[in-house]
């Protein structure tokens, strides 16, 4: 089974910018879909430096979430699993 | 609306990062930038054009650096001299930011599109005080029979009638915030006990308490020693090892920390011999009331006079904290790093403390400093603690410390989240005597909800619960 895996910006910039809750996301997913993701928490991973994005930031399989939210994460996870083949 | 869970206090929380990097980089000329930046052209508005935008934001500034809007005198001098005096005026903890209000329309029910002028007509059956009508083809309120009660709302089968209220005046506890003649929203000191509530509840966050960050800068930059004094409840504030955390206190630039867990373990000392007095005592007055919480203090003071002697005459945790800071550092400037608004008050009455930041101003301070706390060495300061202390961070806390220290049987209470159901509650526990002690906390889940603490309570209390605040096997060395 495909495994998705979300990396959370724990630096202290995305913390401050209203992402104290993401590291918890696991605890928000429905049961079913907690085993199908990976939950990683990085150092910061430098967007804040870089991009015009919004913090705070968050990856999904490699690919960048801008202001993430705990909804925002779960529903996309919630997306990329319904298109996983079974 | 959820503190911590809006963009209000996430504009804030940015204005204080870019006033803190100006001043860092002795560009304070930048502070004048900071609206232009946040609200760029060709980018949208939240409000009627980007100028509106970017005004908002001077003044919330403006109020930040510790001046009201009403101490502008020429509107042409750039908010980056109010930068100069980094003292403020001092003439307010919190203000509501008149360019950022809403003028929200006054608080009353109103029929919506949604009424489809039903036969049953069941809110003007119910309505008590016959304030409903018909007219077009909807009901219709009249304002001057209509007392709110509510009932139209709830016997409406279309949900069709809404409650429009003042956030901020809805929130409030003790009615101290009002529209006056001209429609402009003032806080009456003189009821206020600084709560914080309509901070967190205004949806266009112009309620914002002032910062004493810009002075902390520049006595920074005067090299001025600086000690911390930090509250129990910055545990719970950053998902970092506790000793991490106070690492990265010292590299913001401060000389010294002291966990005012070392103060808590007095307060839990004296006010159980307080008690311990009391209940062997004959006279039976009331309850014990904590002091701990200065929010609560004022609600006593201000709006429950008869009760004001039931109040523990204990110092609080931060009171004896900062005679210790005083004492071990006599030539420093002592700054309590507190989870909300009343804490600055008390702190401008105690001799042994000089400045007060909130955990959301310290986060600015690092993330200004560019400090990740996971890169820090941890500090392991010199003050112990109980952990009983350290849990005064919690609702419950206190109480919990002093029955833990009483010689005998006593039955306690404690009330969080000051709103008007919970004012009712203590009043009725002390009126009966509910209680021989009555822990009472402004903020929601205690000072670990504080009003400008950084997570919300619910992250707090998850990330407390995994801090090893004493790892190595401790007793209080001060009890």
């Amino acid at each position: 089974m495909k495994k998705h895996t979300v990396v959370i910006c724990t630096g202290t910039l995305c913390h401050v910018m209203g992402g104290s809750e993401l590291p918890s996301l696991v605890d928000y997913l429905p049961e079913h879909y907690a085993s199908r993701v990976t939950l990683k928490g990085s150092p910061c991973i430098e967007q804040c430096k870089n991009s015009g994005l919004k913090p705070p930031f968050a990856e999904i399989d490699g690919e960048l979430v801008p202001e993430a939210s705990i909804e925002k994460l779960v529903n996309e996870l919630k997306k990329r699993i319904k298109n996983d083949p079974e | 609306m959820t503190p911590n869970k809006n963009n209000a206090f996430i504009v804030r929380r940015d204005l204080l990062i870019r006033i803190c990097k100006s001043l860092l980089d002795n560009n304070p000329e930048g502070i004048d930038r900071i609206p232009l930046e946040m609200k760029p052209k060709n980018n949208g508005s939240w409000r009627c054009c980007v100028y509106k935008d970017r005004a908002v934001l001077k003044y919330k500034l403006m109020a930040l650096m510790g001046f009201k809007e009403t101490d502008e005198v020429d509107e042409l001098v750039p908010v980056s001299a109010y930068s100069h005096n980094p003292k403020g005026q001092q003439n307010f903890i919190i203000d509501v930011v008149s360019e950022a209000c809403s003028h929200c329309p006054s608080s009353k029910y109103m029929v919506s599109n949604f009424c489809q002028a039903c036969d049953a007509r069941p809110c003007q059956v119910n309505c008590p005080k016959d304030a409903i009508g018909f007219s077009t083809g909807k009901a219709l309120i009249d304002s001057d029979k209509c007392v709110n009660c509510g009932k139209c709302a709830k016997e409406c089968p279309y949900q069709a009638i809404h409650y429009l209220g003042r956030p901020c005046e809805n929130s409030c506890p003790v009615q101290a915030i009002y529209q006056d003649e001209d429609g402009k929203e003032c806080i009456d000191p003189d009821k206020c006990i600084l709560c914080g509530k309509c901070l967190q509840a205004c949806p266009f966050g112009a309620i914002i308490p002032s910062s004493q960050l810009m002075e902390i800068i520049h006595e920074m930059q005067k090299n001025t020693p600086l000690v911390a004094v930090v509250a129990p409840s910055i545990a719970g504030q950053f998902r970092e090892d506790i000793h991490k955390i106070y690492g990265s206190v010292l590299a913001a630039g401060f000389s010294d920390v002291i966990p005012v867990a070392a103060g808590a373990d007095l307060t839990a000392k004296y006010e159980a011999e307080e008690l311990d007095k009391i209940l062997t005592g004959t006279e039976k007055k009331g309850p014990l009331l904590s002091s701990c919480c200065p929010a609560w203090v004022n609600l006593v003071q201000k709006h429950l006079p008869q009760s004001r002697q039931l109040i523990s005459d204990t110092p609080t945790p931060l009171a004896f904290t900062v005679d210790i800071a005083k004492e071990k550092h006599p030539e420093a400037r002592v700054v309590f790093i507190a989870p909300c608004i009343a804490k600055r008050e008390e702190v401008m009455h105690l001799d042994n403390c000089d400045y007060c930041i909130s955990f959301e101003e310290l986060g600015a301070l690092l993330v200004a400093s560019g400090i990740e706390i996971s890169d820090q060495d941890p500090y392991v300061p010199e003050a112990v603690a109980s952990d009983s202390a350290h849990g005064f961070a919690m609702a419950g806390g206190v109480a919990s410390a002093i029955t833990g220290r009483l010689q005998q049987a006593c039955k306690t209470e404690y009330v969080h989240n000051l709103d008007k159901s919970n004012i009712r509650k203590i009043k009725q526990l002390i009126k009966s005597h509910g209680c021989d002690f009555l822990e009472v906390m402004s903020c929601d889940g205690g000072c670990m909800g504080g009003n400008l603490s950084l997570v919300s309570v619910k992250e707090g209390v998850r990330i407390m619960a995994k801090q090893k605040i004493n790892a190595k096997e401790s007793k209080p060395a001060l009890t």
